[in-house]
């Protein structure tokens, strides 16, 4: 429901209202939450407002509920004000705090359970706060707000083993109509590789600015560090850290996050697919938010959930590090599919995390973002192959599909083969132990006896991740970029109206890089798409429209040379869902001409991300 | 998931016959003001959030 409000940001102050719990019973355990979260054990009646105010607190991180809360007392003021026999649960007040609405709690059919009730009727609500908005009274004004702050967690100017050279390029897109001021922070992870140190600038309406090496090339800063970017309207953000060879780069991408993405109390992240052995190697990083020292928890798993054991990590303030091969210290065999998991101990402390498993041949990484408070169902991994193509390269993709439940779970997996008209996908089902992550190599060859290229649905129970890894395997080491799991519930995806923005994107000869950009209806009905492209100065480059059958997938190879004749560097391209229903993954691979080395970003929405004064 | 926070299935006990107090919070009547406390334990005051911008209030509860 959060997604559907985020266009209110900024316009309305929403709030919820947290009150006494109608059914202090572990029956009544949150709808969602799996049994890491621990819900079992506080489903008492509260006491005081303090205690409600830390089961409000809770709620908010277990389920990223983001807007603000206020705590009923413990004489149950507000709910004896707000619920008496109406049954409303959302309550719309006008800018001189005269109540305008109130909107019942839907009601549940005999075979509903009553976790699945249904909610007020959220299109009646938005439909009247457009209206509202459209044509405000005179005491409306909107919602002051700090600035918008997304983060990159690492970025590069630094050499490592072996003679690689790491750097990273940085983009700014700014999609609106108006100018937008951005300023630009550095935070160095070790003081002795530079001062803190912040550049201000200016972009144009629809324009997107890429800076190469950025810690070099704008904070003369060499080491790692954290960029932090501000902004008065919302940019997006998104990075490339490879490895600079004479003859070309291995990289991985790496979007700037917003705040809530930290992981922070009762949160805890997931990182999948982590290997260590003689063909990869995997590096946990963390990055400070706060401004104290904060000591995380990672704790390490094996394919059939046994515990490998635990690293505490401290973190310093508006710092970060990085934990080179650090499984090897928990263990001298090689080990796959290993799953971490990541919690903050320092109460108040703010982490964000990541994972990148190196190929020990090629030195090329594989990015792996946190997936937080996994409690997802339904999955998409958007692109897995099986092709043999130019120069005997081999694609293939091997996914993890890990349970997070202490029961066994049977999931089902379904194969939507590229560029397909309709029909039915085939499928193929996996039985998860408790705990397990299920590794998968050449899933397209393992699970359907197929090749090709296709998009893949994980069903199961909640509790359920995926990753994968796509690659072209050849006899000297692997290269390639990580596969999300997306959950199709939740807002990963692009819906009717949202447009997603997709950057750094480039076609530039033999020396550069060329993009795809590849399209999924997640809907079983057809879809429209609308794809516009944009040039570093923001020109119109043209447009794309694409109808996609149900659960139809498209890759549109080398796309920019459909709009543009000449070199592009840094283009955007804007993503739309025409259609008012469904849900679209949108994604682009931007592939280095000279080794053939892809990274794969999202297409996500732009978010409004300052907080509330 | 949302629906576990929204309501929290207190239709049930009102339904049996728990005790409600009279007054409801209606269209057209002004909102009440609290003096409450946020998820951090910080002061709120509803009366502070009436400063021109509309609000949404969403019932919530854990179970």
């Amino acid at each position: 429901m959060e997604a559907r409000f985020q266009k209110y940001r900024g316009k309305v102050r929403l709030l919820y209202m947290y009150v006494r719990e109608a059914h202090p019973n572990p029956q009544f355990a949150p709808c969602g939450s799996t049994a890491d979260m621990g819900w079992s054990h506080a489903s008492a009646d509260t006491v005081s407002s303090a205690e409600r105010a830390q089961r409000a607190r809770w709620l908010a991180n277990d389920f990223n509920l983001n807007f603000p809360w206020i705590i009923d007392d413990i004489d149950d003021s507000m709910h004896s004000d707000f619920w008496p026999f109406g049954f409303y649960v959302g309550w719309l007040v006008d800018c001189d705090g005269t109540v305008l609405l109130h909107e019942p709690w839907g009601w549940a059919t005999p075979t509903t359970q009553w976790c699945d009730l249904p909610l007020a009727d959220f299109d009646i609500l938005e439909d009247y706060l457009d209206a509202y908005l459209a044509s405000p009274p005179p005491c409306y004004r909107g919602v002051e707000k700090g600035p918008n702050v997304s983060i990159v967690p690492a970025a590069a100017h630094t050499e490592g083993i072996a003679g690689s050279k790491w750097v990273t390029d940085l983009s700014i897109a700014n999609p609106s109509d108006g100018e937008a001021r951005v300023s630009l922070h550095l935070q160095p992870w070790n003081l002795e590789d530079g001062e803190t140190a912040t550049r201000e600038l200016t972009l144009a309406a629809r324009e997107s600015i890429e800076y190469h090496d950025v810690l070099d090339s704008v904070f003369e800063a060499s080491g790692a560090a954290t960029l932090r970017v501000e902004s008065d309207s919302p940019v997006v953000t998104v990075s490339r850290t490879f490895n600079d060879t004479p003859s070309g780069t291995y990289g991985q991408f790496m979007r700037a996050l917003p705040d809530r993405y930290a992981i922070g109390e009762r949160v805890v992240g997931h990182l999948l697919m982590l290997e260590e052995s003689t063909d990869f190697r995997t590096n946990i990083g963390l990055t400070n938010l706060g401004d104290q020292t904060a000591t995380a928890e990672v704790e390490f798993f094996t394919a059939d959930g046994a515990s490998l054991g635990v690293k505490v990590i401290k973190v310093p303030g508006r710092g970060g590090t990085q934990k080179n091969r650090i499984i090897r210290g928990l263990t001298s065999s090689a080990v796959e599919g290993v799953r971490a998991t990541v919690r903050v101990l320092t109460p108040g402390g703010r982490i964000m995390a990541y994972a990148s498993v190196i190929d020990n041949q090629t030195n090329d990484p594989t990015y792996v973002e946190p997936i937080v408070n996994a409690f997802q169902q339904d999955l998409n991994l958007p692109a897995a192959a099986k092709v043999r193509g130019a120069g005997s390269s081999n694609w293939v993709t091997d996914i993890v599909v890990s349970n997070l439940e202490s029961t066994t779970v049977t999931a089902s997996v379904e194969r939507w083969q590229r560029d397909h008209s309709g029909g039915y996908p085939d499928t193929a089902e996996l039985v998860l132990a408790p705990l397990q992550s299920f590794v998968i190599r050449d899933v397209l060859t393992t699970l359907f006896a197929t090749d090709g290229a296709a998009a893949l649905t994980v069903h199961g129970s909640r509790g359920l991740m995926a990753v994968g890894r796509t690659y072209n395997d050849t006899p000297s080491g692997s290269f390639g970029h990580s596969l999300p799991g997306l959950d199709v519930t939740g807002d990963n995806l692009l819906r009717g109206g949202q447009v997603g923005h997709l950057l750094q994107l480039e076609e530039s000869g033999a020396g550069g890089r060329r993009t795809n950009i590849g399209l999924v209806n997640t809907a079983a009905l057809p879809v429209e798409v609308e794809l516009k492209f944009f040039n570093a100065a923001g020109a119109v480059l043209g447009i794309l429209d694409r109808d996609l059958p149900a659960n139809g997938f498209v890759q549109l190879d080398r796309v920019l040379r459909s709009v543009s004749n000449s070199s592009e560097r840094n283009a955007r391209a804007e993503v739309r869902l025409i259609s008012p229903t469904g849900g679209v993954v949108a994604y682009a691979t931007s592939i280095d001409n000279r080794t053939g080395d892809p990274v794969m970003q999202l297409a996500w929405p732009v978010e409004e991300t300052g907080e509330e004064k | 998931m949302l629906r576990t926070v929204l309501i929290g299935g207190l239709v049930v006990a009102a339904v049996l016959g728990a005790p409600v107090a009279e007054s409801q919070v209606l269209p057209g009547e002004q909102v009440p003001l609290y003096q409450a406390v946020d998820e951090n334990g910080r002061l709120v005051d509803i009366a502070d959030f009436i400063d021109g911008t509309p609000m949404l209030f969403l019932y919530t509860s854990a179970t």
